[in-house]
Parts: structure tokens; sequence; C-alpha cells
């Protein structure tokens, strides 16, 4: 139980920075720290993500409402509503109630959770090879489709089919691309590969574009009280029960997830009550409530729909998980997730009010030299694992080349969609092998 | 307060310094035949102060390399993989002089049933040429060698569809979910045969379902019975603290248990065979894959 707790834990510490530094976002922490990763068990990882997915959200908001920074395209109505009302001097109301609206998101998140743990026994229709086909053909899609150029992330998803394949093929039982029986058939030193590609090239960019921000002294202090007011007789309720329901649905489109959950809660917030403050609660509401229901096709399928579960799938796979049992680690596992997920969103609403001041204060000493640094830390880590794995020069070619890739080609969307497309090649061509074998 | 302390950080210390923890490394997909007995091994061995933990490769070459490279980790495997010629699924381990055969762990039949909900299917079904039934095989050696042996020399033509698949788990959510008609794998069969399945055939004579032997529906004389053994090897002579451990285990009543529920005998030294006697039965038995080639 420690371990639950302490993962709990550590996902809402790391979270709060994923939050409050723009650009480095779940799925870039989350390569960052890979080798480290294979030290939680099954279910303390999963945990330890929900909670880091969770408390982004809410730290999220700070930096776009106080600097009007947007890290990720969430972000864009807290920039947008929030910014403006701070700089009118609501800076503590409008903080206190997208903290309390996230709660209540998480909430609603978490009673879909329980609908689905209590029906799991009914879903195995849904593992049938024609559904996980489809199922796959739509997060390819609609990953595809929200990405900034389309023809890029095609050829980036066929590389990562093609990369994800290098190694032994026990289906097939061909060793593709690699000598019979040697360690490469485990394939490419995927950890060398993505920190190359994708982290180095996407932390040096930030690292250049963080904005100049103005002084802390204009940090407002949020009171306990106000803010349980806030949670307790919310002024907007209605808009944080839109939100949230609107959140809860979005957060199972694939690819598009909570990034668009709030833009859309915003959108259609804008029909019914047009001002800021509601427009604002009901985006933040929709973004932690997708934050949570974006959990459920990973858990139930196996099947990522943003780039950070992919990631996730791929270390939980090496400790056990596939949608082989997914079944069964709902039965013996969700009740616990929820638990930890809903201690971890109590801990990070305490946490988001009382230190808000502390996380500025942070954000603004560890802004200059945070990336620098994580690119030094990152690179560290991409050695030790290739020695530890006894590959250091493959590990080393591989990130020397995929880092000069990383850099030629700028589209971050694109790039994780080759990540997506690494992790999930062998179940989905295997189950678009056998879906052709059965249809043909 | 202090004393109290005192004596809760000794406690701690002590148990910390008697525990011990290994790994069990596996090769196949999570929820298969393997993957459930390392789970039966797990329980009785913590009551032993030994932590078990299970970790699983995509392939057999990265299992026996990371088991060479750690003494506290163990395979758990089948001795139609770990052979001494290269299997398609797993090196020869004559490449692997380092790593040790320690017990084999259960006896597995392999059958031949239908899925849950077509469980009306008969072995005469098989003949309609006008619908191809479609069975899930796994694609590695135990599996897949016998199946296509009894498919080659059946004494009827059969109008069958095979579907592959890497591991048993796998099989088992296609043929519930209705995506196979039947399927033919050892671990999890039981475990379907519980939910509604009805087994039409068997890799070897002495069966749970009393199912004919594939055999005899084959023309071939002397059809070959597989022997599939579920089997533990380490880097070296084991550790005594963990072999101590693992013969109490292999005798203890949770495991037994838990191997009666799957339908599994237990083979190993726990069940009074030296591992020298169970080298050479394996020996006995790789020839027999040999002359399946």
């Amino acid at each position: 139980m420690m371990e639950i707790v302490l993962s709990a834990a550590a996902g809402v510490c790391l979270g709060s920075i994923v939050g409050l530094l723009p650009g480095i976002g779940p799925a870039l922490i989350l390569l960052s720290i890979l080798p480290l990763l294979d030290h939680f068990d099954l279910i303390s990882l999963f945990v330890f993500y929900s909670a880091l997915l969770s408390s982004s959200q809410y730290f999220g908001s700070v930096s776009a409402v106080i600097y009007g920074v947007a890290g990720e395209i969430s972000s864009m109505p807290a920039v947008h509503h929030g910014h403006a009302l701070f700089l009118q001097g609501k800076g503590a109301e409008i903080l206190a109630a997208t903290s309390s609206a996230s709660l209540l998101a998480a909430l609603c998140g978490l009673f879909w959770m329980f609908v689905v743990y209590h029906n799991a026994d009914a879903l195995t229709w849904f593992y049938d090879i024609k559904i996980l086909v489809a199922i796959y053909l739509l997060v390819i899609i609609a990953l595809i489709m929200t990405t900034q150029n389309r023809l890029m992330s095609l050829c980036l998803l066929a590389l990562g089919l093609i990369l994800g394949k290098v190694g032994f093929d026990s289906l097939h039982q061909i060793h593709f691309l690699v000598p019979a029986y040697t360690s490469l058939d485990g394939g490419l030193p995927f950890y060398a590969l993505f920190c190359g590609f994708v982290i180095v090239p996407a932390l040096w960019h930030y690292r250049t574009a963080t904005k100049p921000v103005s002084s802390v002294s204009t940090v407002p202090w949020i009171s306990i009280g106000k803010r349980l007011r806030y949670l307790l007789m919310p002024s907007n309720k209605l808009s944080m029960i839109r939100g949230s329901l609107i959140g809860c649905m979005a957060g199972l489109i694939p690819g598009a997830s909570y990034a668009i959950s709030s833009n859309l809660a915003d959108r259609l917030e804008s029909r019914m009550k047009n001002n800021p403050e509601s427009r604002l609660l009901a985006a933040e509401a929709a973004n932690n409530s997708a934050a949570i229901t974006v959990l459920l096709p990973l858990i139930l399928f196996a099947v990522p729909i943003i780039p950070s579960e992919a990631i996730i799938l791929g270390v939980a796979e090496s400790k056990g998980f596939g949608y082989t049992i997914s079944l069964d680690f709902i039965k013996n596992h969700l009740p616990l997730l929820m638990l930890a997920l809903l201690g971890a969103n109590m801990l990070t609403w305490c946490m988001a009010g009382v230190f808000y001041r502390y996380a500025i204060l942070i954000y603004d000493s560890m802004k200059y030299w945070i990336y620098p640094g994580m690119i030094a830390i990152v690179t560290l880590m991409v050695l030790y694992v290739a020695s530890d794995e006894r590959q250091l020069w493959l590990a080393l070619m591989t990130y020397l080349v995929a880092m000069l890739l990383g850099f030629v080609i700028k589209h971050q969307d694109s790039k994780f969609v080759l990540i997506f497309a690494f992790f999930l090649s062998d179940s989905m061509l295997d189950n678009l092998y056998r879906f052709w074998l059965i249809y043909s | 307060m202090k004393k109290l302390l005192s004596a809760l950080l000794l406690c701690t210390g002590i148990s910390v310094a008697h525990a011990k923890t290994i790994e069990l490394v596996l090769y196949y997909p999570p929820g298969g035949g393997g993957d459930q007995q390392a789970s039966l091994l797990i329980k009785p061995l913590s009551d032993h102060n030994i932590t078990a933990k299970k970790v699983f490769f995509k392939t057999c070459t990265e299992a026996l390399e990371y088991v060479k490279n750690n003494r506290d980790a163990h395979l758990i495997g089948f001795n139609s993989d770990l052979r001494k010629s290269d299997t398609g699924i797993c090196p020869s381990m004559q490449r692997y002089p380092e790593l040790k055969f320690y017990s084999t762990i259960a006896d597995n039949t392999t059958m031949f049933c239908t899925s849950p909900a077509r469980n009306q299917i008969t072995y005469d079904s098989l003949k309609d040429p006008n619908r191809p039934v479609l069975v899930g095989v796994l694609t590695a050696d135990a599996n897949w060698k016998p199946f296509h042996l009894f498919l080659k020399h059946s004494k009827d033509p059969l109008n069958i569809k095979v579907i592959p698949f890497k591991g048993a788990a796998e099989v088992r959510l296609a043929a519930v979910s209705g995506s196979i008609d039947a399927f033919f794998i050892g671990g999890l069969a039981i475990q379907m045969h519980k939910e509604g399945s009805k087994c039409l055939a068997a890799s070897a004579r002495k069966n749970w379902a009393n199912a004919p032997f594939l055999g005899d529906l084959t023309s071939l004389k002397d059809f070959p019975e597989t022997y599939l053994q579920s089997l533990i090897y380490s880097n070296g002579p084991i550790d005594p603290a963990v072999d101590a451990a693992l013969r109490r285990v292999f005798v203890s009543q949770d495991f037994v248990s838990g191997l009666k529920n799957l339908s599994l005998n237990h083979t190993g030294i726990g069940a009074g065979q030296s591992t020298e006697v169970q080298q050479r039965n394996l020996d006995k038995i790789d020839d027999l894959y040999q002359s399946m080639q």
C-alpha cells in the first residue's frame, strides 16, 4: 500500500512540474524518465501515470492564467479568458475556481470509471478482432487528422510501424532486418531513438521559446476557505457540469482527447453562457474529466489514444499488461486505481491552492536552466541504459542519427504519431493480419 | 517512544536482511500458461520470505540474455522451445552453457476445443466443405507442430482455416469474443472448458478432458505425443536459499491446489524426481521433437 501512496505522490509532484513548465507535456517527461519507470510494479505504474496526467491539468492553468503562456493547445481557453481576468485583478478568484472545477470534473471522470468497472464482463465483445482493428484504424485516422502536417504524419506512421517491427517477430517467426538470435531480437534501442528524435529537439526549442515573465509580486494568495466555498457552492456549477460531461466524452476521442476537450467545452459554453469566467471553468473542468476518461481505452483494450499512453503501455507490457489480461486487471485493480486517483486529485487540489505562489516562484527560478538541464540528464540516461543493456555503440549511433532527424523534422505532433506507431506496431499489424485471414 | 521506534527499525532491518527478491522471466505474452504457473509460485514463495516478480520479454532471446546476465533471474519456459537446436521462437540452449536446468513445473496437455459460444461444433462439422472452421493456434512449436501433423495426416479432409497467435491469452480473448470458432492450445484450455468450450481432441493420450487423442484421428501410425512441460532455468547453480524455498513451495498446499485447478500434474523436484532424472526425460522428449521436424 505504501508503494501505491508513494507512486501517487510522485505522480502529483511530477505532474505539477509538467503543468507548470510550458512545452513539457506528459509524453515528453515520461520519455525522459523512462528507465526509472522500470522500478514501478504494474499497479503503481498506472497510479503514477494517472496521478501525473490529472495533476498536470491543475497546474497547467497557472502559467496560462498568470503569464498568458500556453504550454499545450489545451491551455488556450485559460490564456484567452483566464489571463484577461487576471489582468483585471481577479487572479485569486480565477485560480481558486479553476482548481475547484478540476476537482469536480475529476469526480465526474471517476464516476465513468466506476460504471466501466461494474460492467467489465459485458465488454468482451469489444475484443472481437474486427472491433479491435476498427479501434486501431479509428485511432490512427484521428491521430493523423489532428496533426498539422498530415502527409508527414502518414510517413512517420509508416516509419514507426517498420521500426517497431525491427527484431524477431514471433508470430511469423522471422528476424526482421536483424541477424538471427542476437540481442537485437528485441528491436532498436527505443529509449535512445526517442530521446534523440523527440525529446532533445523539443527541449531545445522550448529553451529559446520561453517568454520572459512579469514580477511574482502580483501573484495572489488564495485562502483555503475561499477555495472551499468555490468547491461547495460554485457560482458557475452548471458550466462546470457541462464542461465535465463534455470532457468525459471528449477524453475518449483518439488522438485529441484532453487536448481538444477544453477548446470544445469553451466553444459550446459560449453558446450557453457567454462570459469569460463560465467559459474558462467549463474548459478547465473538461480538461480534467478528459484526463481521467482517457485512461479507459488504455486499461480496457491496451489501446493508447494519446502519445503518453503509448509510452506507458510500452513499459506496462514488460510488467505483464496487455489487452489479453485487461479485464482481469480491471476486476482486480481498478478500485484501487480509482481510490489513488481520488487521493491524488484531493492532494493536487490542496497543493494548487496553497502552493500557487510557491509554484510560480519555482517556475520563475527554473525556467532558464530546466531545459538545458533536462537535455544533459536525458543524454546521461541514454548512456546509462545503453551500457546497462550492453548496447552502448548501437544506442549512441541511434541517438545521434535520431537527433539529427529530430532537428530536421520540425513537426512535434507528427513525431508523436511515430511513437504511437512504434509501440503499437506489433498488436496492430498482428490483428490486421488475422483480420485479413478471417475475412479473405 | 524512542524504544518503540528502535524496535520497529530493528524489526524492519531484520525482515529486510532476510528477504530476497528474485525475478521470474517469461517470454510469452501475459495471461498464458507460463504466466499462470509463475503466479502459482509467487504467493507461496512470499511465505518463505522470497519476493518473486514477473518480468516479461517480447522475445525468447531477450529473456535468455537477461537470465544469463542476472543471477537472481529465473526463466520460466517450455521444453518445446528450450531445446538443443534452434526452434524458431528460441535459440538453441547450447548457445547458453551458463544457463542450467533446475526443475520442471508441470505436464501440460494441448487441447483442440471449440469456443464457448460454438460448442455445437463436432468433429464432423470440421468436414463441412461449405464453411471453414476458424481455428486459433499458437505459432510456437508445442502447438504448431502437432496441429500441423494432425492436419496433414487427418483421416478425413478437414475444412480448417488456421488463425495464428503468439500467446494463449490472445487466443482466449479471440474465442470468448467470437472471433474464432475453435482453438488448439495448452495453457488456459482448462479455463475455457469451464467457460463452456467443448474439447474435440488432445495432443496426449492421458488428458483431463478425455478427448480423443489426435493420433486416433490421423492416418499416421505412432502419432507422437508432445509431452509439453513447463520448466525453470537459472544462471548457474541456483541460490541455496531460493532452492530450499522452491523445494518447499513445490509441495505446499497453495501450489498443489493451484496446479489441480489448472488440471496440471507437478513433475519436478517437489514430486520426488531428481534434476538429473528430469534432464534425461527432457532429452528423450527433445529427440521426439527432432523427429517431428
